[in-house]
């Protein structure tokens, strides 16, 4: 089985029902064709899940400055959705697509029009996602992903799975000539496949072909919305800016009345009782958000599941309750490997795995959703991270220990310690104190505190860091509360520099700097030679690879 | 028959052996003109700062920090146009068989290799006062942020040669058959 071949899962899946693949090939014309009438439905709701919280900020902020009546509320909104279903129209319009036989081509956009072009033969994965009405209706998006960036270069909405198998057909052909020339997308459902897809693609597990890495029962994807902070943090930010703004001068009136007869029940009660009051209180707050948190992982993550082809040259995923999304990797465009754990998670004994891949850049190990084009884990166990870096890295990757605790991490030169301390702590420290001096005498002194604090901190980095490497792999761990691990092939590295300070000259290190294509690492205050000899051995390794990078 | 044998880590090219090629003895010059004109203009608006700070004659600042102000920019031009007199010399590029080297700095020195196989594109760019001298900068962009290499003080000549070397080098090595994928 070829690479290619690995392309087809996703829409595979969702088309398990049997396509006649020549006979929707052969409805294909070679005009520009407009999507589907129900791909209005899309576009609608891609536009109001875009900008819904702008929509709820403005009209939150309406009533609260103008206090105007419920009838307005209404009109108001009416006249917005208005608006929305005419921008999803001309959207719907002006989207048009044709298919030749190596390329595809897209217009879109109604007042900035761009036109884009992707050859078949450059297409490195299928996306196929298919929310709650398009189950109902039988429909799918496509989404077709190059390297060239981190999104979806093309997107699909409301085609037939059928559509799906023959625009995959077409890019594991790679284009070529080998279809009619009648041969362009119809993305209408012909009438066998009018109805709904016979099978739900939640059934659509692990196949034969595949082999399940990761499944997430409904008790993990608990734990990950337990440890999804977004919603306390977002209600933090809501309070400080509700104190910020005085906020509570402008609520409703029946609002105000159920805080104050709050108030005065609390203030009746027995100091003991109140105490207790206020804890149910804030249980009962505590409770809402992890029940906000946790409905939201079951959103985004029920069902989850991470496998990968027995022949190892790609990853599938598939998640979503409602919007189900399925996603094909493949693995020669993995960049690294990123092994994280917070406190939380290492409570519940579990960690994070993000695997991106080329055009997807690492932008924040921690954010559990992650672009389509990365193979995204939101809570492992740690016996699962064995088979997955298995499958990653293969033979390279064996013998290399990568675990937070592994003994075989070398650490950093201890002159890291000193010159954090003196850069972070002593320094700022001294400037504060004599700056605050001539103002406030010896109370400016305290400022001289936070040099032990900024030392203890340099401390604590130190000890988090470390490095290790077999003949093919670097892994690389920070951190400062959790732990964070990340692995890189040396052949896939993009590019290496050495620095210098005048105090790692001295003590002779240096900082080893690594690009790879989702961003990188540096090791800091790494022994002179050894960083040097690592330099040369992973150029080495990327300049005699004949395997590409991606 | 398939082999594989070892590689003695000490037995492969060492990047502080390469013979360092030295920047376009111009550059310095170039460097000295931009910032004068550069100073000059942040010069002139600092006179119109001071005039209109003394016409406004602000009771909470004192002549004083008015003063150590000018002080400061008058360190702060002097630095400037002394200081390329030490990086310029300390700046370096190397070509090998199958990457390109550059390094820089005074105090924090640093030197960068690019492999020519992971080079997306390379280009040359010119600003006027480039022009002027008859100076090109050279970069190679490779797929990582900030991956990319830079020269600049290159002659037009040798920019443009060492873009189309970069070119011819990337084609050849930079394109392995999308089947070994992996």
């Amino acid at each position: 089985m070829n690479a290619s071949d690995s392309r087809s899962d996703a829409a595979a899946s969702i088309a398990e029902a049997p396509i006649d693949v020549s006979e929707t090939l052969a409805s294909i014309g070679s005009d520009w064709c407009r999507a589907p009438p129900l791909a209005l439905l899309y576009f609608f709701g891609k536009n109001l899940l875009a900008s819904g919280s702008h929509i709820v900020a403005f009209a939150g902020a309406v009533l609260v400055f103008f206090q105007i009546g419920p009838l307005m509320v209404v009109v108001g909104a009416f006249c917005w959705l208005l608006v929305y279903a005419i921008r999803s129209f001309l959207e719907y319009w002006y989207f048009r697509f044709r298919i030749d036989d190596d390329c595809l081509h897209l217009r879109q956009g109604v007042l900035r029009r761009t036109e884009l072009n992707v050859q078949f033969a450059r297409v490195q994965g299928i996306a196929v996602e298919q929310s709650l009405v398009f189950r109902l209706l039988g429909l799918v998006t496509v989404g077709l992903d190059t390297a060239g960036t981190s999104q979806e270069e093309a997107r699909f909405p409301a085609v037939t799975p059928a559509f799906a198998e023959a625009l995959r057909a077409r890019v594991d052909r790679g284009g070529g000539s080998v279809a009619s020339a009648s041969d362009v997308a119809d993305p209408t459902p012909p009438a066998a496949s009018a109805e709904p897809a016979e099978q739900d693609p939640r059934d659509a597990d692990a196949t034969s072909d595949e082999r399940l890495l990761v499944r997430l029962d409904s008790a993990e994807v608990a734990r990950v919305g337990l440890v999804d902070w977004s919603a306390l943090a977002a209600l933090v930010a809501f309070a400080m800016a509700w104190r910020v703004s005085n906020f509570e001068d402008r609520l409703p009136e029946w609002l105000e009345r159920v805080v104050e007869r709050l108030a005065v029940e609390v203030a009746r009660l027995d100091l003991l009782v109140a105490v207790l009051a206020v804890a149910a209180l804030l249980f009962a707050g505590v409770a809402v958000l992890l029940g906000i948190t946790i409905a939201t992982a079951f959103l985004r993550f029920h069902d989850f599941t991470l496998a990968v082809r027995r022949n190892g040259d790609a990853f599938h995923t598939r998640r979503g309750l409602f919007t189900r999304k399925e996603a094909v990797v493949e693995r020669g465009k993995l960049q690294q490997i990123v092994l994280s754990q917070g406190p939380l998670l290492r409570l519940l004994g579990r960690l994070r795995l993000r695997i991106p891949a080329a055009g997807g850049l690492l932008v924040d190990a921690d954010t559990p959703v992650a672009p389509e084009s990365s193979v995204r884990v939101p809570l492992a166990r740690p016996k699962d991270i064995g088979p997955i870096v298995e499958s990653v890295f293969a033979e390279e990757g064996a013998d290399l220990d990568m675990s937070f605790r592994s003994g075989a991490f070398r650490r950093l030169s201890p002159v890291y310690i000193r010159a954090r301390a003196v850069a972070g702590g002593v320094v700022p420290a001294l400037a504060v104190a004599g700056l605050l001096y001539p103002f406030f005498g010896a109370v400016a002194l305290w400022c001289l505190a936070w040099a032990p604090l900024a030392t203890l901190g340099a401390w604590q980095l130190w000890r988090r860091r470390g490095y290790v490497y077999n003949d093919h792999v670097l892994a690389y761990r920070s951190g400062v509360l959790g732990s964070r691990v990340c692995a890189v092939l040396f052949r896939k590295v993009q590019s290496v520099s050495i620095g210098q300070s005048p105090l790692q000259r001295r003590a002779g290190l240096a900082s080893l700097d690594v690009g790879i294509a989702t961003g990188g690492f540096t090791l800091a205050y790494v022994d002179q030679a050894t960083a040097r000899r690592l330099r040369d051995y992973m150029l080495y390794k990327v300049e005699s690879s004949t395997r590409p990078w991606y | 028959m398939f082999v594989n044998p070892d590689v003695p880590v000490d037995s492969l090219p060492a990047a502080e052996q390469v013979d360092w090629q030295p920047l376009d003895p111009r550059y310095l010059r170039r460097l000295l003109l931009g910032r004068l004109i550069r100073n000059a203009i942040a010069g002139l608006f600092a006179v119109g700062c001071h005039f209109l700070v003394v016409g406004l004659s602000l009771p909470w600042l004192p002549s004083e920090v008015l003063n150590g102000a000018w002080g400061v920019l008058g360190l702060m031009a002097l630095r400037s146009f002394v200081w390329p007199f030490f990086s310029v010399p300390r700046r370096g590029y190397a070509i090998r068989d199958k990457d390109i080297l550059y390094k820089d700095g005074v105090w924090w020195r640093d030197a960068m290799i690019v492999p020519f196989n992971r080079v997306q594109h390379a280009q040359t760019h010119s600003a006027p006062l480039d022009r002027r001298f008859g100076l090109a900068r050279l970069s190679a962009f490779t797929a990582a942020p900030g991956g990319a290499v830079t020269i600049p003080g290159l002659s037009e000549q040798t920019a443009e040669r060492l873009r189309a070397y970069i070119v011819s080098k990337q084609r050849a090595l930079g394109k392995p058959p999308l089947e070994s994928a992996g």
